[in-house]
């Protein structure tokens, strides 16, 4: 028996995988309408660049990056640009977003979706394919993929994690996709390589999906050579086992420093589901306009993993899937410990967008006082000490709480998980990091010197 | 599809456990002690610890209505408070002994402080250090019956006449007998004759001499037949305390369910057999004076078995609220229970050591926490921020 990989800390959370982890990914037809965000990635949002009335091609631009920390969008069919519209995004923001009226012929702009020798592509020529094609990071966290990609000088990558762990509850989109098209992840997954000059690329698999460790294991084997090492490495079914820095030191003993980036310790991180759009972009020459969404929870009837285009209606993806609009209570957008609750049914699929999650149950309301069970200290992967966190921050000590490290926390959520206190750990801290933020602000603008 | 969905942050899972579903479990794992009260002190120990916990219970809803905070006795953490209280004081107390004692462990050790999660010391063992410094004579005589009554309302009428002193006279079959830890407090050497057999034993008037521990070649030495009634509980004590062997079952459900963690039972009662074979017992000699023991001659394991050490490792030194947070810590606070034990009993006023020396380690809880912090993963020794 292997043994498995894995971090200090955590927590074992019900999966819920089964619910669709034997769906077949599905394609779910473009609606009639849809709505494109402008703003679906970290960094400053695209700016539109196609008009009211305008006739759009199918990958064709219909929002350009602004600036380096920013990514382009295409337009998901083809069809008509009706009019710029605000929605609602899935962090509680109003973006601007591109109102499309689908002509259903699915016509590709000229010179997309055709393939391409891929194998040809400088790095140099990767990157920018990347950049091009509007690619971000399809985890959850919608970080532009070319910032990553471009490492700055000094800055050496001698290890790519392909991130297959899908560690939160629920979610089986990138099981599904490492199941059924090995071959194009690891494709990806070898330009991303390229693209940074590594040779040493680790495909990571939470023991829960034996058979995709076991696909990826054969594609590695299959696609290694030319100078470039791929190994697939299995890891131990707790979350969060595929948060970036636990990640990174499970497989390679490394601790990113507080604050830094996992480039500061010579490894890159990179989702399947953004190796499998890489390879899109490098290799067929398509931009980023679909994505697979698990649609899950006990508010829907059949769960399913689905094909669908950017700026869907969620609506369109619930009612693919049977929901019971009467039992679901809460709406969540990725997985339940970090993805993000929302009112609005319409919101559209973006690109960061892992799962819809119909929920029946909400917690109560309330907490109590911390009893020092010490199960948030346990499962903390960080080290902090939440329950004093949560102490202090609940007593409005947001300088003390930044004392012990408040700013240290991913937000994984496995204190406010575990709490028997039922004590609202993990939301408390967001809290406090916008209030240290603020007052180091106020701090910098009384002493005059630049906020750190 | 009118519905309003809510709107929160993650984590939007939650799990099972909550503090009632805690508190239930340690309820739970003192079954074993109290059903073997039951049987080894007859009824009154049971209705002595009803009182308690029904004592502890209203106390708790009174003050957080005095307080004007919502009512919680629906949490269990009372219920426990009150098991914990009767687990260590003597089935042979009247009426109103428990009944003080919760009130004030509830009352003033738990509620004064603001409740579950704020008291700085555990409520059970400062209410018991309430009831020694109250009721002295009756909490700790060092010598008690050991005896069952005919029946419950024997014992409630008796009991409401006074004392249990006039229980313990009318039941048949009244067994006296010092606790095991005042028997390790009079250790005494049998003094040898001129053909080497023992003769008789110059002090210890109550004691059985052959059956208590004796000095023999200069160590501490323990009758088999002693060290098992130690264990499984045929010795007089507090009606949860005098049974190893029910107490460790409960402890061992506790790890199951990792309601408490191995380190601080294990930190505990590791030090005490240490030292408690390490350390020079005193004992009277066969000249008629006070005399130590040389080192590591003292009966180590037998300090385990013996008073509240069971009880003050498994449920009273891993109390969430008042002791350290970080398993290392609870290596610590541990240790310094055991230590601190051992020192009580051998050197100290008092037979037993295990309620004071909890109750000083919870004080140092807040500066172990301190020191025992791990560090922040990515952040260097030290602590300095990036």
């Amino acid at each position: 028996m292997r043994r498995l990989r894995t971090f200090r800390g955590g927590t074992h959370p019900p999966e819920g995988k089964d619910l669709s982890r034997d769906a077949a990914v599905r394609e779910l037809s473009a609606p009639a309408e849809l709505v494109v965000p402008l703003a679906q990635h970290i960094g400053r949002p695209a700016s539109a660049c196609v008009k009211a009335g305008e006739r759009v091609l199918r990958g064709q631009r219909i929002g350009k990056a602004e600036g380096f920390i920013s990514a382009n969008v295409h337009a998901p069919v083809s069809g008509k640009v009706k009019r710029l519209v605000p929605c609602n995004t899935p962090l509680g923001l109003v973006s601007e977003a591109v109102l499309l009226e689908n002509d259903g012929a699915d016509a590709w702009a000229g010179g997309l979706n055709e393939p391409s020798d891929a194998a040809l592509l400088s790095a140099e020529a990767i990157r920018a394919r990347v950049q091009e094609a509007g690619i971000v990071g399809m985890g959850g966290a919608a970080f532009p993929t070319h910032v990553k990609l471009s490492p700055p000088d000094g800055k050496v990558i001698d290890t790519v994690i392909l991130n297959g762990v899908e560690c939160e509850p629920f979610l089986t989109a990138d099981y599904r996709l490492m199941l059924e098209s090995p071959r194009t992840v690891i494709e990806g997954f070898k330009l991303i390589l390229r693209a940074v000059r590594c040779a040493r690329g680790v495909v990571a698999v939470e023991a829960n999906k034996p058979d995709a460790f076991a696909v990826m294991e054969e594609a590695c084997r299959r696609h290694a050579g030319e100078g470039v090492g791929l190994s697939a490495a299995l890891l131990e079914v707790k979350y969060p086992q595929g948060a970036e820095k636990q990640l990174i030191h499970a497989l390679t003993g490394r601790e990113t420093p507080s604050g830094g980036l996992p480039m500061d310790v010579g490894v890159l991180v990179q989702n399947a589901g953004t190796a499998h759009a890489v390879y899109e972009a490098c290799a067929r020459n398509r931009p980023l306009t679909e994505r697979i969404v698990t649609v899950t929870g006990p508010g829907v009837r059949t769960p399913q993993n689905l094909r669908v285009r950017i700026g869907t209606p969620v609506r369109a993806l619930l009612e693919a899937c049977g929901f019971d609009a009467a039992a679901a209570r809460k709406l969540v957008f990725g997985g339940p410990m970090m993805g993000v609750a929302h009112f609005d049914p319409d919101l559209p699929v973006n690109k960061g967008m892992s799962g819809v999650l119909a929920l029946t149950a909400a917690s109560p309301p309330g907490w109590r006082n911390c009893i020092r069970c010490g199960r948030c200290v346990e499962g903390c992967p960080q080290r902090l000490v939440p329950s004093e966190l949560s102490i202090l921050i609940e007593s409005g000590r947001f300088r003390d709480a930044d004392e012990i490290h408040a700013n240290d926390c991913m937000e994984c959520g496995v204190c406010a998980y575990v709490c028997p206190a039922r004590r609202p750990i993990v939301q408390w801290i967001k809290l406090a990091k916008v209030e240290i933020a603020r007052e180091r602000r106020r701090e910098a603008a009384r002493t005059g010197k630049e906020a750190p | 599809m009118t519905n309003e969905y809510l709107v929160s942050p993650s984590p939007h899972l939650q799990a099972g456990e909550d503090i009632p579903a805690i508190m239930r479990g340690v309820s739970l794992a003192l079954a074993p002690a109290f059903l073997w009260a039951l049987y080894r002190f007859g009824y009154w120990a049971i209705v002595v610890t009803g009182l308690s916990v029904l004592s502890a219970v209203l106390t708790e809803a009174l003050c957080q209505r005095l307080r004007g905070v919502p009512v919680t006795v629906d949490d269990w953490s009372a219920v426990v408070t009150g098991l914990l209280l009767a687990a260590v004081i003597p089935p042979n107390v009247p009426w109103h002994v428990p009944v003080l004692g919760a009130a004030f462990a509830v009352g003033v050790a738990k509620q004064c402080f603001g409740g579950l999660g704020a008291n700085i010391w555990n409520p059970a063992l400062l209410g018991r250090a309430f009831l020694q410094a109250s009721f002295g004579a009756q909490i700790n005589s060092g010598v008690w019956p050991m005896t069952r009554a005919e029946s419950v309302w024997g014992a409630v009428s008796t009991s409401l006449r006074g004392s249990f002193q006039a229980l313990s006279e009318r039941a048949a079959d009244v067994v006296t007998r010092a606790t095991p830890l005042e028997e390790l407090k009079r250790i005494v050497e049998p003094a040898v004759d001129a053909m080497g057999g023992p003769t008789a034993v110059l002090s210890a008037p109550v004691l059985p001499p052959a059956a208590g521990p004796w000095v023999q070649q200069g160590a501490v030495c323990v009758t088999w037949s002693r060290w098992l009634d130690a264990f499984l509980g045929n010795v007089p004590g507090s009606i949860g305390e005098v049974s190893a062997l029910a107490l460790l079952l409960g402890g061992l459900y506790l790890l199951a369910r990792k309601i408490v963690s191995w380190e601080t039972p294990v930190a505990f009662l590791g030090t005490a057999a240490l030292l408690g074979w390490m350390l020079p017992a005193r004992y009277l000699a066969a000249s008629g004076a006070t005399a130590h023991t040389g080192w590591f001659a003292g009966p180590g394991l037998y300090h385990v078995v013996t008073g509240g050490a069971m009880i003050g490792a498994f449920f009273m030194a891993t109390d969430m609220v008042t002791t350290p947070i970080q398993r290392r810590g609870q290596l610590v606070f541990g240790a310094g229970c055991g230590l601190l034990t051992v020192l009580i009993r051998l050197y100290g006023g008092y037979p037993e050591g295990v309620c004071y020396s909890i109750l000083l380690m919870n004080t140092l809880v807040p500066l172990i926490d301190r020191y025992t912090r791990a560090r922040v993963f990515g952040v260097k020794k030290g602590g300095a921020r990036p």
